[in-house]
């Protein structure tokens, strides 16, 4: 058992440091990071101007650091296979997850004191906390974590009772938290109690079989949440593409005058995440950097530069079906194909432009130059559509007409 | 009114797989084609649906050629292939909503048609689903539905029996006599000629690239000089000699 783990454990790894090193070359990380600074410059410059003591601090700062608990899922490593290959091991699966705690424990402990740093001015000069106090409430989220992989654990085998429920979880640390910031200095209970906890769990009544089923799909729902977080940044090889049903988009699908391309681009442009994810970051990116700069005219030169590269990008959506035996043997008419790609890219593109132009009005101080540049993108956004757009798809076709 | 391939020679970039083929289908005709494995059933299928580059010959349907008007030619056909092809992005009801705009039919007529093809096919719950998620099975079953569905005067089929379960079969030659009875033609592929038999009037066995004898079951056995106690896995040992000895 102890080898598996220990081999598991070191692909494991090496996967992440692959991807990771992949995400943090991403122009939108590098970003993301540049503007988080910003934003923590703002924060640094304005905290002393809030008033201390409100009374919404204390359900604020815990509603923060359970969001934060909540973050980061209990890594078994457990793959398909081993239904049938471990199944009659039943009894050894605790020695199994005892690396695993501590390799689990990583990323949570990394995002509970970076937040809790964060907050560390805040919680101290505005709520009122002691910094002991700060200390042993950090503590206790620490131990809280360990009791939920504890938790977890213990539900991957056929117990009389579920012992453990997220949302439950989650909701007893937000009013434990909650109180203890108010009490303030009786902070050190809520670590004593999880220490409590973390030494009674391995108490709790245990099923002698092992859940194999509900194990794996814990570990597969895990790995494909980080694979979709690596995805948005490079292919993911293990990853098949999963289309995202999001039905909540359908109301964006038009269905009027549909030739059999629009009523196909219009589904893949929503549907397969290489075209949707890159439209919905991009446009997030634009407002995000709207909110940031505070200056209508940078935020208006950026939101035209993430227009083109969007559109750019969106362009090869008029091959996806390239490969579809299918799309072949339909009687589909060619002819039409480069005005219905061009329509359906149109309203994309149009959807981006809104988002933008929100954001930049919203976030700008200058609400009328802000006005003023949004429409700017507009005519960018047009001009790019009609005088651009078709060229590229003509090029895209003559590729590969055959 | 037929469809008729003659002289069709063709396969892929470099090798000649089909060798002066032709074929007739009536109105109202089953056609099974059979052969080995590799005889090039699948590729004379895609030279049908325009799949594939013809190196000779003509292929044409109630008097439309493929090369000359592809379109008005696909527009009479449709197709279910060896295994299921689905649009990930769409849902069965997309799907089936596909069907209708690129084949033109009446709405109204098409969904009375449509969710009957889904109830027979246990699938009427699922239209807002999508359907590369479902079992292998019923991704055959989807592509029955929106081949019926299309209406087309002309069905292929290649190889229609794997994976589906005993019911879906009855269904499926239900479907078939119901489509010949209304004069559409259809030609199918198979390895299985005693499910086969129920629904297919004549059948054409192809060999080193083209049809070596077409007739009943009847008329192929005396070809191969077979006896009637003989299995019909004795015409499969006999074509592999031949294919031999042809080499
Ligand atoms: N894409 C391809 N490129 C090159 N050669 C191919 C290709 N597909 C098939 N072939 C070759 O063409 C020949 C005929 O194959 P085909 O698929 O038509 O056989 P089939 O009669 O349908 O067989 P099966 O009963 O297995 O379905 C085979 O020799 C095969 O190797
Ligand atoms: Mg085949």
């Amino acid at each position: 058992m102890n080898k598996i783990v220990k081999k598991r454990l070191e692909a494991n790894f090496k996967k992440s440091m692959h991807y990771l090193t992949l995400v943090f070359n991403d122009f939108f990380i590098l970003a993301l990071i540049f503007l988080f600074g910003a934003l923590m410059f703002w924060y640094a410059q304005n905290i002393k101007k809030w008033p201390s003591k409100l009374w919404f601090y204390s359900p604020l700062l815990a509603l923060i650091w359970t969001i934060t608990l909540g973050l980061g899922n209990f890594a078994s490593l457990l793959q398909r296979a081993d239904e049938q290959f471990l199944f009659n091991q039943d009894k050894n699966m605790k020695e199994y997850f005892r690396p695993l705690y501590s390799h689990s424990m990583i990323l949570p402990t990394i995002l509970i004191l970076l937040v809790s740093g964060l907050l560390f001015p805040f919680a101290t000069t505005r709520a009122g906390l002691s910094i002991t106090s700060f200390i042993w409430i950090v503590a206790g989220l620490l131990e809280s974590k360990m009791v939920q992989f504890k938790l977890i654990v213990r539900s991957f085998y056929f117990n009389k009772h579920n012992y453990y429920n997220f949302w439950l979880f989650m909701a007893i640390n937000y009013v434990l938290l909650v109180i203890t910031i108010a009490t303030n200095s009786y902070s050190y209970l809520y670590t004593c109690l999880m220490l409590l906890c973390w030494t009674l769990v391995p108490y709790l009544p245990q099923g002698h079989a092992f859940n194999w089923y509900k194990a794996i799909e814990y570990e597969e729902r895990r790995q494909d949440l980080l694979d979709s977080f690596y995805s948005m940044f490079t292919d993911v090889p293990d990853k098949k593409v999963k289309i995202s049903r999001r039905k909540y988009l359908d109301f964006l699908i038009s269905h009027k005058n549909q030739t059999p391309n629009t009523f196909l681009y219009q589904r893949s442009l929503l549907r397969d995440p290489e075209y949707s994810n890159l439209l919905i970051r991009m446009s997030l990116f634009s407002i995000l950097l709207s909110w940031t700069l505070q200056d209508c005219k940078w935020a208006t030169g950026l939101g035209a530069l993430v227009i083109f590269l969007t559109l750019y990008q969106l362009i090869p959506l008029g091959t996806v079906y390239e490969h579809n035996m299918m799309y072949h043997v339909m009687p589909i008419e060619r002819k039409t194909r480069n005005r219905d790609l061009a329509r359906v890219l149109q309203k994309g593109m149009l959807i981006e432009w809104v988002l933008i132009a929100v954001g930049l009005i919203i976030f700008s101080p200058e609400k009328l130059y802000a006005a003023l540049g949004a429409i700017g993108l507009l005519i960018f956004t047009f001009a790019l559509l009609y005088a651009y757009l078709p060229v590229r798809i003509e090029n895209l076709f003559k590729k590969i007409r055959y | 009114m037929a469809l008729k391939i003659e002289h069709l020679s063709g396969g892929y970039a470099g090798t000649t797989v089909i060798k002066d083929l032709n074929l007739t289908i009536e109105p109202g005709q089953v056609l099974g084609l059979i052969g080995l494995n590799g005889a090039g059933k699948s590729t004379t299928i895609k030279h049908l649906l325009g799949l594939l580059r013809m190196q000779k010959g003509t292929i044409s349907l109630n008097g439309v050629e493929l090369m000359q008007n592809p379109t008005k030619f696909k527009q009479m056909v449709s197709y279910i292939p060896e295994t299921p092809i689905l649009y990930p992005e769409l849902t069965l009801k997309e799907h089936i909503e596909l069907v209708m705009l690129t084949y033109g039919l009446n709405q109204d007529k098409a969904w009375k048609r449509a969710h009957e093809l889904c109830k027979m096919f246990r699938l009427d719950n699922k239209l807002d689903w999508l359907p590369i998620n479902f079992s292998k099975g019923m991704k055959q079953k989807v592509m029955l539905v929106t081949a019926f569905l299309a209406d087309s005067d002309l069905l292929v089929i290649d190889e229609p029996f794997t994976g589906l379960d005993p019911l879906a079969v009855a269904n499926f030659n239900d479907l078939i006599k119901q489509a010949a009875a209304q004069n559409k033609m259809v030609l199918m592929t198979t390895h299985v000629l005693a499910q086969a038999q129920e629904v297919v009037q004549k059948f054409a066995v192809l060999n080193n690239g083209t049809i070596e004898v077409e007739g009943s079951l009847e008329q192929i056995r005396k070809h191969y000089g077979l006896s009637d106690s003989e299995s019909f896995d004795r015409l499969y040992q006999i074509l592999n000699q031949e294919q031999l000895h042809h080499e």
